[in-house]
């Protein structure tokens, strides 16, 4: 027969416990950094506003880019004045290096930000903003 | 004194430290998407039109490229999927370059292969581009 002293053993693993969870709770803040990522794809033209909360997300634009230039705005949550705002453009064919193509992040307000985007030629397709909110 | 069946209490230890333990799962899964295994390729500075690069990682570094209109860098990569989530940029050999820079890097995904990116020079004045290409693959 082992012997040992029940209450004082629950009242460690008690501890433990708690300090361990307690961990886990930043890290839970942290994944919300990151997570959840969210798709969404522009309606109606290149210039509709679209609405993606979340801190990492991909936005398929409505379809190919005529020559110009113009801008859309993306409502998201997550965002605020001091964010850090990086996106990657993904473009839809090879082809598109014809075109000279730019897009990048400006306008960073408390709850959106736009995505400003010109280009030299007509784009064979829509393009795919890929972005990150920090 | 309480009296205490050793068995169960080691069954309940057990239960708990499983649960745990997959809790940190998550914690490792967490970590590999904000500081994930970084990887290396050397191009070489190579000026082959159609340059391959297999580099299985996260995020990874695609060191001497020397890019111009035209050149493709294909890298291939079985993290990307069709709903991966692609940052990257090049950075230039030195602050020299940046100057020169009138060029910028774009990608595209191969059509043929889900695995497969491929990096290409934009031509705002054909200029050539040489440094090193980051890039970081989000699932």
């Amino acid at each position: 027969m082992a012997f040992i002293d029940i209450f004082n053993y629950k009242k460690y693993f008690k501890k433990s416990s708690d300090a361990t969870v307690a961990r886990v709770g930043h890290v839970n803040k942290l994944a919300e950094k990151v997570t959840p990522v969210e798709y969404i794809t522009q309606l109606t033209s290149n210039t509709t506003p679209v609405e993606i909360n979340a801190p990492v997300g991909q936005i398929t634009m409505f379809g190919a880019l005529a020559i110009g230039s113009d801008s859309f705005r993306v409502d998201n949550d997550r965002v605020k004045t001091d964010s850090v705002v990086i996106a990657s453009i993904e473009y839809s064919n090879l082809a598109d290096r014809l075109d000279s193509v730019l897009a990048a992040p400006v306008n960073v307000v408390d709850g959106s930000f736009d995505i400003a985007w010109s280009t030299a030629g007509v784009t064979t397709g829509a393009l795919k903003i890929n972005f990150i909110v920090l | 004194m309480a009296f205490v069946n050793i068995y169960k209490l080691s069954d309940y230890i057990k239960e708990k430290t499983d649960a745990l333990l997959a809790r940190y799962g998550h914690v490792n899964a967490l970590a590999e998407i904000l500081a994930p295994t970084i990887g290396t390729y050397d191009v070489q500075s190579s000026t082959d039109a159609a340059i391959t690069v297999p580099l299985n990682k996260k995020a990874g570094i695609i060191q001497n490229v020397n890019m111009a209109f035209g050149t493709t860098i294909k890298l291939q990569n079985s993290y990307v999927n069709e709903n991966s989530i692609v940052f990257y940029h090049i950075v230039p050999t030195n602050t020299t370059e940046l100057t020169q820079i009138k060029s910028d890097l774009g990608m595209v995904r191969d059509i043929s292969n889900t695995n497969d990116l491929n990096f290409m020079i934009l031509p705002q004045a054909g200029q050539r581009v040489t440094g090193d290409i980051h890039f970081w693959i989000f699932n």
